[in-house]
């Protein structure tokens, strides 16, 4: 089947870039300190590699698919319906695709660079990874290709969820009206899952559809008492790209090399990020057990 | 892959957006950690069960390290950029690179953290807070 779509993120890069300029004059007409020179330069520039990184490893991605296509169940050919099963089997997969990267340290190596600022504002959605492919974690997508899905709309579809998901990373917007909080992926969602106080970690893995979330128990809500704190349970210490997209790996290097046993340097690296063998560290789980413990202390923005 | 045209519009853009954000942002106050009692805070906050025993401000005002009560942990505080942030540290095993002095009555402590994104943490104390820290038994003994 010889197709051709256009490629949506490609024709959403003026709009992105209008859009950051509106919400940084959103900001500097009400004082607020939600850019960073700095933090918006390794932002923009982690863009612009992994956009890079994905053409690397997009051949391999195709020709997989279509090896994987090849076994298909059903011919399925761009229609409307075709689309409309394809919107929720892509969101679908990508809600697995991120849970899974929040809770395996291997995936979740290359999604914390999308984590790694302490801001919460558009040019945040653009700081994305650079080692995503070599870790095969768009083998998520593979079932759609058996199903009978093309891969170029896949990947179409694919693009659409990635533009949808750049306007939701803004604190400039509240909440929506509750029926569309209700079943989309919000700006106050998307917060949540940015968020490192301990009440909203591992949340809201959802790329367009909060559905799936409430669906597999792991939505939360904004609460406007614990309003989001930004950022990494442990925040990186460095504006430099290069060490924003390897830090991860070079620490999974470390704990294996001084991980006692072959359990524990798997552990390590196939094992929920945070775990340690001594105790030292901890997961998200641990974080929120100790924080009930404490009798759920809300986390103040910090003083400036 | 983009365009040619894309690819113009892509990188003036980007170009603009950070002349903005620089314009934007070039007359603010760099962002403290607050003092003493605004470290010992922003610690205690971010670093659940974290109880300051012996804090050390930086001059700058923008880095600090603490002892935990129970001797067995540091935490180091610092502004990244804008926002101020917490490490957690097991004690044993953090020793100070060492000091220079860093100016009249300044001293600078060096302490490798072991992080690929900050390998040195470096604080410039007043003399006397520099002497209490690094002769401090329980970080000494850790």
């Amino acid at each position: 089947m010889n197709l051709h779509f256009p490629d949506p993120v490609q024709y959403a890069i003026p709009i992105f870039i209008a859009m950051i300029l509106l919400e940084l004059a959103v900001f500097r007409f009400t004082h607020r300190d939600e850019y960073e020179l700095r933090d918006t330069t390794a932002s923009l520039l982690m863009g612009f590699g992994s956009t890079i990184a994905g053409a690397l490893v997009g051949g391999t991605i195709v020709v997989v698919s279509n090896w994987v296509y090849g076994f298909r169940v059903w011919n399925i050919g761009p229609s409307w319906w075709a689309f409309a099963i394809l919107f929720f089997g892509d969101d679908l997969c990508y809600y697995w695709f991120h849970r899974w990267s929040h809770r395996s340290r291997l995936w979740w190596a290359a999604h914390v660079v999308h984590h790694s600022s302490q801001h919460y504002n558009l040019s945040t959605a653009l700081r994305q990874t650079w080692t995503g492919g070599p870790i095969l974690t768009w083998v998520v997508w593979l079932p759609l290709s058996l199903v009978g899905f093309p891969i170029q709309m896949i990947l179409f579809q694919k693009g659409i969820s990635l533009v949808y998901q750049f306007w939701i990373h803004t604190s400039v917007i509240g909440r929506l009206p509750a029926p569309l909080e209700a079943v989309l992926n919000t700006p106050s969602h998307h917060r949540v899952h940015h968020a490192r106080n301990p009440r909203y970690l591992d949340a809201n893995y959802a790329g367009i559809l909060i559905i799936w979330d409430r669906l597999f128990g792991t939505f939360i809500p904004e609460d406007a008492a614990d309003p989001p704190i930004y950022g990494l349970t442990r925040n990186i210490g460095s504006f430099n790209p290069l060490r924003i997209a390897v830090h991860e790996w070079v620490a999974i290097g470390k704990d294996v090399w001084a991980a006692p046993g072959l359990v524990a340097k798997l552990a390590y690296v196939f094992g929920r990020p945070g775990w340690s063998h001594d105790g030292s560290r901890h997961t998200a789980d641990e974080i929120r057990a100790e924080w009930e413990r404490l009798g759920r202390p809300v986390m103040h923005a910090s003083p400036s | 892959m983009l365009e040619p045209v894309q690819m113009l519009i892509s990188v003036s853009g980007v170009a603009l957006v950070l002349l903005l954000v620089w314009l934007a942002t070039r007359r603010e106050s760099p962002v403290v950690l607050g003092g003493e009692a605004g470290a010992r805070a922003l610690i205690e906050r971010e670093l659940l069960g974290f109880e300051v025993a012996h804090l050390a401000v930086d001059v700058g005002g923008r880095r600090a390290l603490a002892l935990s009560r129970d001797g067995k942990e540091v935490a180091l505080a610092y502004v990244m950029g804008s926002r101020p942030t917490c490490w957690r540290l097991p004690a044993a095993g953090l020793e100070p690179l060492g000091t220079r002095p860093a100016g009249e009555g300044i001293v600078a402590v060096d302490v490798p953290t072991g992080d690929f994104t900050r390998r040195t943490f470096s604080l410039e104390l007043q003399a006397d807070d520099a002497r209490s820290l690094l002769g401090l038994g329980r970080w000494a003994a850790a």
